[in-house]
């Protein structure tokens, strides 16, 4: 049975047209609305009725998730009056953390669903950073526009379905992660403790946890351009050997809640692999085309293609990637971003020289170079003008 | 058979005196020539009480004096020989320059009474002769009128004054001016420099000095000339010693300049330094104007002083030759161009760089040639004999001169200022600008005119003054007028501004409301494509999709810039991020019209000043939709580049296309409002908005208001049309209060 979101849309003038025709690019088999639910903002009486009717809309209608479409056109007292999908998001996680007792509780007055914000605003990304702790309600933030290039369809399902799972009444760690006792005792041990301490948390809280910190970021899990990069291959040059290699390490990918929309790698257990196959080596100083030799010749792949070092980098002792173009990089070849990390096992995120050059040390409202590298990167440009010149 | 003879009546004397010697000024400068060719080394003049007629000027000398015999033979006897038997001065024979016998009438010309006391080195005491001219009436017979001499103590070891008292004019301050600068015309000035001064052999110099006394205030009377030369931007000065080697100084505050060099003679080949041949003791000295050109002054010039200057410069500039202390004509005399140099540089001085013709120059040359070992004078005493000292010379000066002015145009200062200039010349002064000045003319004639009341005591204004007073009086109604029109012209601008301004906004919301739309394509699309199509059926939706991304990309370009300018926040610009946002924009459509379009970007952070990030999408397309029709026009595989690069304190950005480039005589005008460089072209390319002929303007506009400017270019090789704007790199501070 296909999952079943609730769409809001605060936009009364939108005629159904507009709405079904966008609905239709994420509507799939898996994945249903129940139609949408034209945000009327104001009752006939005047009296503002939307928070208890929405209560009651999702326990008869056992939605798995909203989808809010926000154009944030919020008026100053509509913002006073918490009346805005911020206020609307934050009561119903309020609803779901408390019973009538006022007490938190893992299972509140309904059922925890993921809550999705998606807006035709084109900066929704950045007025959401500048809110932290609303942005902190929602599981995904989307631009429309964006939607269905990037799956929203697969991602809408994959929470649904990891929020039924964190839903359980008998919740294990091991099952939510999908990784065997050992496994998860050799995982950081500042992981261990903090998702272990999140286990009598709300849902919500959880999910908001792994998505975050666990799978946003290459640390314990890696994603597919880095599982590449420390392999050493170019995935467009190898095309369907890749998808091959792929096939072969499936072994050690991530299979906890929202594996399907989050293409993820145990770091550990790879690299627990290749030690045990390659043992005198160590990949990480190793050179792209060695890495490839190698690992061709365990799974007698042929056609597994070396990747290249990007403009202005020289080493094809990849490690990381760029954040920039996704490609394979050295760190020697880039530079620091600004985005911080917030836990230890997270890697820091570098840019290659080229990013650095071509965005001019940065992207409005992705990345900037971190401030440490600032000196670094005049005195590599004085270098590049002396040398062009 | 009884003799007579003439008999001469004493009325005579008024009548010569009147009649020898017109005006007053003349009468002056007789007299001061008469100091010069008494050997004096200065004369001083001293107005005393002239702002009305009766005062009295004191005209003291320190010459030779005169002995009793020469005071009775010579000055007291009319018509007397001594000039013309004595044509050089005795001490240090200097060429007489007084005319004959005018000396005393010159005195009768100016005052009713003179009192004369002179005296030599060898005399003991001084001689005094009063003369009361008004007793030369008429009906006396001349030998009847006589005048006592008076033997008194020496005031001076040598020399004469006259006191002419009961002066038959008033000399205003004006007027003494005008007759300092007639009677310095012809002697070498002092004012070349000290080292010019050591260079000569004997003490041979001659200033006159004037004063003017008001009550108890005696005042130097500055001369005009040296006054002027303060005002010079830069001076260039040089010497060849006796040790024949040459140097040269251009200094000047203005343009930061004060440098040395050594000037070679001509031949040397490495770089080394050729002393002359011949040349040695020649001194130089010119002061440098430019005219018209306000702005390259210190401290800003007023525009009537400097056109007092280049008045003055129409008889007074060029390069004067003088030698052992004597103007040798025709040297420096207007349209006498000896140093070649306004058949060098007059056409470039145009106004290209550095106007340098001799008319900017004032300048003097002195040689010290007592022998005339180097130096002959032709015998028609038309210049100097062209021998090899001549032509050193003439190559020493022109390479201290060119070397000058290639110092000052490469000063940075200078070309600050040019730039400045260039551009004020563009803009022309504004309406409230000219008015402005035309009320300060008034209010500065205004103070001329009751000046000229407290000193003259006349309420009549001069002719000079009343024509001035018309003039600009004609003006102010000509600029009004001018407003008038100025005024409808930009209303018409403004009725075409605000029809496009209504309109952009009605394309904002348009746009915005474009947004709204995407997604609902978006997901129809997608949804179309995820279905089991037959094949045409996929072609189509595959199609829809792609022309709906092109779509999108146009959309979401503008609904940024319109979004970031509602902001109205200005920031620097990175100008390759915001070329590149272009060229991602316009791609499509410019494959679809067979249009290549490449970038080329030199150098990093090429930040410009702070502006709206919406007018580089308004400057980009404007070009762009004016390259694609001019591509159109010559029916060829198009190609657009677009460069960038920074220049000193600027960023430069290039727009290039192979179209059918700008015809020369538009160029200038096509940044001008309802100037359209497009012929009509079919409907096919979009005549649009571009063709109201105010693209370009608004471009203009856009880059003018951060002190940029634009401009029609050279194109690099294989394209025909470079439009260039040059604007202000963002500053370091700018950077920093941005965090960039």
């Amino acid at each position: 049975m296909a999952i079943k979101y609730l769409y809001i849309d605060d936009n009364p003038t939108n005629d159904g047209a507009l709405t079904k025709g966008f609905l239709s690019g994420l509507k799939t088999d898996q994945l249903d609305f129940d139609e949408y639910y034209i945000w009327v903002r104001e009752t006939q009486d005047g009296k503002w009725k939307i928070r208890e009717d929405l209560e009651h809309f999702i326990k008869e209608n056992s939605y798995q998730g909203i989808l809010f479409d926000w154009n944030l056109t919020a008026s100053s007292s509509q913002i006073a009056n918490g009346d805005t999908s911020v206020g609307l998001a934050q009561h119903i996680r309020q609803i779901i953390s408390f019973n009538k007792e006022g007490v938190k509780n893992s299972i509140g007055a309904i059922k925890d669903i993921p809550l999705v914000l998606c807006s035709s605003k084109g900066n929704i990304k950045e007025i959401m950073d500048l809110d932290k702790t609303g942005a902190d309600l929602f599981d995904y933030i989307y631009h429309r526009d964006e939607m269905i290039e990037a799956r929203a369809d697969v991602a809408l399902h994959s929470l649904s379905k990891g929020y039924e799972k964190l839903n359980e009444k008998e919740r294990a760690l091991i099952s939510i992660l999908h990784s065997d006792e050992t496994t998860f005792n050799n995982l950081d041990i500042i992981f261990q403790e903090d998702i272990k301490s999140l286990m009598q948390s709300p849902s919500h809280e959880i999910a908001r946890f792994i998505l975050r910190e666990l799978i946003e970021y290459q640390g314990l899990l890696i994603d597919e351009d880095l599982l590449a990069a420390r392999l050493g291959v170019d995935i467009e040059k190898s095309g369907e050997v890749w998808v091959k290699l792929k096939k072969e390490l499936e072994l050690f990918k991530y299979q906890g809640v929202f594996e399907d929309a989050w293409e993820r790698w145990w770091w550990l257990e790879i690299e627990e692999w290749l030690s045990n196959n390659f043992p005198d080596i160590s990949f990480q100083t190793t050179k792209a085309v060695q890495r490839v030799q190698l690992i061709s010749g365990k799974f007698n792949l042929e056609g597994l293609k070396p990747a290249q070092p990007l403009d202005r980098c020289d080493s094809d002792e990849f490690w990381t990637i760029c954040y920039a173009t996704k490609k394979p990089l050295d760190f020697f070849d880039g530079f620091l971003t600004n985005i911080r990390t917030s836990y230890p096992w997270q890697d820091d995120i570098y840019v290659s020289n080229k990013a650095v050059l071509d965005f001019e040390g940065g992207q409005e409202g992705k990345w900037k170079i971190s401030p440490t590298e600032k000196n670094r990167l005049k005195k590599y440009k004085t270098l590049l003008n002396s040398e062009e010149s | 058979m009884e003799n007579v003879s003439f008999t001469v009546d004493a009325g005579l004397i008024n009548r010569l005196g009147l009649e020898l010697v017109g005006r007053a000024e003349t009468a002056v400068s007789e007299l001061i020539k008469n100091a010069y060719d008494a050997d004096a080394n200065y004369v001083e003049l001293d107005f005393i009480e002239t702002i009305q007629a009766g005062g009295t000027l004191v005209i003291t000398d320190d010459g030779n004096g005169m002995t009793k015999d020469q005071l009775i033979q010579g000055f007291m006897r009319i018509s007397s020989g001594d000039k013309v038997d004595n044509p050089i001065s005795p001490k240090y024979k200097r060429s007489r320059a007084g005319k004959k016998g005018i000396g005393r009438f010159a005195t009768q010309r100016l005052g009713k009474r003179l009192i004369l006391t002179t005296q030599t080195r060898e005399s003991q005491s001084s001689l005094k002769i009063t003369i009361e001219w008004d007793m030369y009436e008429t009906h006396k017979e001349l030998i009847t009128i006589s005048h006592p001499i008076e033997e008194i103590p020496k005031e001076r070891s040598q020399g004469t004054t006259l006191r002419i008292e009961n002066l038959r004019e008033a000399w205003s301050e004006a007027t003494i001016k005008r007759i300092f600068r007639y009677t310095s015309e012809l002697i070498q000035p002092n004012y070349l420099s000290d080292t010019a001064k050591s260079l000569r052999e004997s003490n041979d110099s001659f200033e006159p000095i004037f004063y003017q006394t008001v009550g108890l205030e005696r005042n130097k009377i500055a001369d005009v000339q040296e006054l002027i030369f303060d005002f010079a931007i830069a001076t260039i000065e040089g010497y060849v010693g006796t040790d024949k080697i040459g140097y040269c100084n251009v200094s000047s505050k203005r343009f930061e300049l004060d440098e040395i060099t050594e000037i070679s003679a001509e031949g040397n080949k490495n770089e080394e330094i050729i002393s002359f041949q011949l040349l040695e003791n020649i001194h130089f000295k010119t002061y440098y104007f430019i005219y018209n050109r306000t702005e390259y002054y210190r401290d800003g010039i007023s525009k009537m002083l400097l056109n007092q200057i280049k008045d003055f410069a129409e008889e007074r500039s060029g390069l004067r030759l003088y030698r052992n202390g004597f103007r040798v004509l025709p040297y420096g005399e207007p349209n006498d161009d000896w140093l070649e140099f306004d058949r060098r540089w007059s056409k470039e001085s145009a106004a290209i760089t550095i106007p340098f013709g001799n008319k900017n120059l004032f300048g003097f040359i002195e040689i010290v040639d007592k022998q005339g070992r180097l130096f002959e004078e032709t015998a028609s005493r038309e210049g100097l004999i062209e021998n090899d000292a001549l032509k050193e010379l003439k190559y020493f000066l022109m390479q201290s001169l060119k070397w000058g002015r290639g110092k000052i145009a490469g000063s940075i200062e200078f070309r600050k200022a040019r730039k400045k200039w260039v551009k004020k010349q563009e803009d022309k002064r504004s309406v409230p600008q000219k008015l402005e000045d035309i009320i300060k003319r008034i209010q500065s004639l205004g103070e001329d005119i009751s000046k000229g009341i407290q000193e003259n005591g006349n309420t009549l204004i001069s002719n000079e003054q009343k024509e001035l007073l018309e003039n600009t009086l004609a003006e102010l109604r000509k600029t009004t007028i001018s407003i008038e029109e100025d005024v409808n012209a930009q209303i018409e601008d403004l009725a075409m501004m605000r029809v496009l301004a209504g309109l952009g906004l009605v394309i904002a919301e348009f746009v915005h409301e474009l947004q709204q739309f995407s997604p609902a394509f978006n997901g129809g699309l997608s949804f179309l494509s995820r279905q089991n199509l037959d094949e045409q059926s996929k072609e189509v939706t595959l199609n829809l999709q792609k022309s709906f991304n092109r779509f999108k990309t146009y959309t979401s370009y503008f609904d940024k810039a319109i979004s970031r300018n509602v902001q109205r926040e200005l920031e620097p610009i990175n100008i390759k991020m915001a070329i590149n946002e272009f060229i991602n924009t316009i791609k499509p459509d410019a494959e679809s019209n067979r249009i290549a379009v490449d970038k080329d970007f030199k150098g990093f952070d090429l930040y410009t000043c702070p502006m709206h990030p919406s007018e580089w999408s308004s400057v980009f397309f404007n070009f762009y939709s004016n390259s694609k029709k001019a591509i159109f026009r010559v029916q060829s595989e198009g190609k657009i580049l677009i460069t960038a690069e920074e220049d000193k304190s600027k960023i430069c950005i290039e727009f290039m296309d192979n179209g059918d480039g700008i015809k020369e005589n538009i160029q200038e005008r096509m940044f001008e409002a309802f100037v359209t460089i497009s012929q009509p072209v079919t409907d096919d390319v979009g005549e649009g908005l571009t063709g109201t002929g105010l693209g370009l303007k608004i471009v203009k506009d856009i880059i003018r208001a951060y002190d940029g400017e634009v401009y029609v270019s050279l194109p690099k090789e294989g394209y025909n049309t470079c439009i260039r704007i040059e604007i202000p790199k963002a500053t370091k501070t700018q950077l920093e209060k941005y965090g960039y």
